[in-house]
């Protein structure tokens, strides 16, 4: 009987303590971009900027869990204050990111099917305009992924936000938009001791069996392929067959584009150029290594539940 | 002539417990539990939250020692509602909902100390789970579930009334035990928080079940 019991209590321990950490980013940071608002038109193309353009800077949150494409996604929220000339203001960019299918050379743009924009301006309980983006592209230049939270990203946008139901006329444009969490990749990249190669992701596991860290493979899978469109770098990809999971998306991104991959200008992003039609994909699911202690140390307490309990049986005869 | 009436069914009833309470040692034990809950480190929130949960124990005295230990198991539900916040630097209503599911292990240390009352000491570590959403001018910003590594401390007091029941108080301490650089809600509501503020209170009134 006693034994039932034991196992009783130790069932719901066993389980709880075995559950896998989620992984990704949870971490403050900042957006900074050159803003611009056209009350009357929409712009089919990126504006040039004026010579006296503002720049703005604001606070960001950058959350995995809240991604709509998983613990490997992130969900990017940006606020920024608007006051001016023109009246007050707080917009808000929400940029939902899949980051396992963000081509990491600081060139290549992430595949449109891998981007959800939305920008919201409001002041008070009162919406000033409301938009999806109409053209706009968002360049990885560095993730770590993480298995708790402690990733990081840095990236470069550029969008055009209209009202698809043409409610708010005009539209907002933000050029040269710059995001980056607070620890920056670099930061965590000094601190895990994981070196900054061109085009890769890092997965790092910092769990009981000490500090862990894992690159992926720096050559990814080669998509190959050519594009033509050397401003654009999504038009006309031929993907070349290849089975990587990173440039399906890529082509997806552009059948389903409504004008995102025309013109891809960048506003003097480091991305932007995205020519060549080559991807390096992130194969987030890493293997750990390292650490020989790792698999004790992940069940140490069920195997002090079970001694526990073991000698609490043998007390009890 | 009440006051009177009231001290004997008192003391018939505390009569009774040494009866009772003396016989035999028990090794395991259930307590259901209930009470309120305050988060610690959201600065721009102030919700009372309300805990509920059960929380399985085996365990005994050793030979010659007087306190006894207990290794438990603790499960927790906790509800906050709906937490009104004002954003100032956007003149706009906010609201946060958060709830929490507990999973806890961890020692529990039973010292006697006078009569029928046992001072209780437990230190526990395991997961929550938790549940946020926040809406503003109505709209749905956000909405994350999130899972939280976390050190449990707890201090109370039981009076154990029969051989299988007793009841008591326990304050709860809580603590995220893991390295968090912020939370999204409270950075969208303009504050921020780090894993060294984030903490919750509970004060609970428990039953417990020893057989």
């Amino acid at each position: 009987m006693n034994k039932i019991y034991s196992s009783l209590l130790v069932l719901p321990l066993l389980v709880g303590m075995g559950l896998p950490a989620r992984a990704g980013i949870d971490a403050p940071g900042s957006i900074h971009f050159y803003w611009l608002a056209e009350e009357e038109t929409v712009y089919e193309d990126y504006p040039e900027l004026s010579p006296g353009a503002e720049r703005f800077s604001g606070r960001a949150y950058f959350n995995s869990d809240a991604s709509g494409f998983g613990s490997d996604g992130v969900l990017i929220w940006g606020g920024f204050d608007l006051g001016g000339p023109a009246g007050r203001g707080f917009g808000v960019l929400l940029l939902d990111l899949d980051l396992t299918r963000a081509p990491l050379d600081g060139e290549t743009p992430m595949p449109h099917s891998a981007v959800r924009a939305e920008y919201i301006e409001t002041w008070g309980d009162r919406v000033l305009f409301e938009g999806e983006a109409f053209i706009g592209d968002v360049w990885i230049l560095d993730v770590l992924f993480h298995r708790d939270d402690e990733g990081a990203v840095e990236g470069n946008f550029a969008f055009v936000f209209a009202d698809p139901e043409g409610v708010d006329p005009g539209c907002r444009v933000f050029l040269q938009g710059q995001f980056i969490t607070d620890p920056s990749p670099r930061k965590l990249r000094d601190k895990y001791h994981v070196p900054k190669t061109h085009g890769d992701a890092a997965y790092v596991d910092t769990s009981c069996g000490g500090d862990i860290y894992l690159v992926d493979d720096p050559q990814g899978c080669d998509c190959g392929g050519e594009d033509p469109d050397v401003s654009g770098g999504c038009e006309g990809d031929t993907t070349g067959g290849s089975d990587c999971d990173g440039c399906d998306g890529d082509a997806g991104g552009c059948d389903g584009g409504s004008g995102g991959c025309e013109g891809d200008v960048g506003g003097g992003c480091s991305g932007g150029g995205g020519g060549g039609g080559a991807c390096a994909a992130a194969t987030v699911g890493a293997r750990a290594r390292g650490a020989p202690l790792r698999g004790v140390m992940r069940f140490f307490p069920q195997i002090v539940v079970l001694l526990f309990i073991g000698a609490m049986r043998r007390r009890l005869r | 002539m009440f006051y009177k009436r009231l001290f004997l069914v008192t003391a018939f009833l505390f009569a009774l417990i040494p009866v009772t309470a003396s016989a035999g040692g028990t090794h395991f034990l259930v307590e259901p539990y209930t009470g309120v809950t305050f988060n610690a480190g959201f600065e721009k929130e102030d919700a009372v939250g309300l805990e509920s949960g059960a929380f399985l124990a085996v365990g005994g005295k050793l030979k010659g020692f007087s306190p006894r230990f207990y290794l438990y198991v603790k499960a927790s539900q906790s509800f906050f509602g709906s937490d009104d916040v004002f954003v100032t630097e956007r003149q706009s209503n906010g609201c946060v909902r958060r709830s929490y599911t507990g999973l806890v292990g961890g020692l529990r240390m039973v010292i006697p100390l006078f009569w029928h009352l046992r001072l209780n000491l437990e230190l526990g570590a395991g997961t929550m789970f938790s549940q946020n959403k926040f809406t503003e001018s109505g709209r749905k910003i956000v909405e994350y579930d999130e899972n939280l590594t976390v050190v449990d401390l707890g201090a109370g007091l039981n009076l154990r009334l029969y051989r299988w029941l007793s009841v008591g108080v326990m304050y709860d301490y809580r603590f995220v035990a893991e390295d968090e650089y912020g939370d999204m809600i409270t950075t969208i509501l303009g504050g921020s928080v780090t894993d060294k503020d984030l903490g919750w209170n509970a004060l609970t009134a428990t039953l417990g079940l020893h057989f």
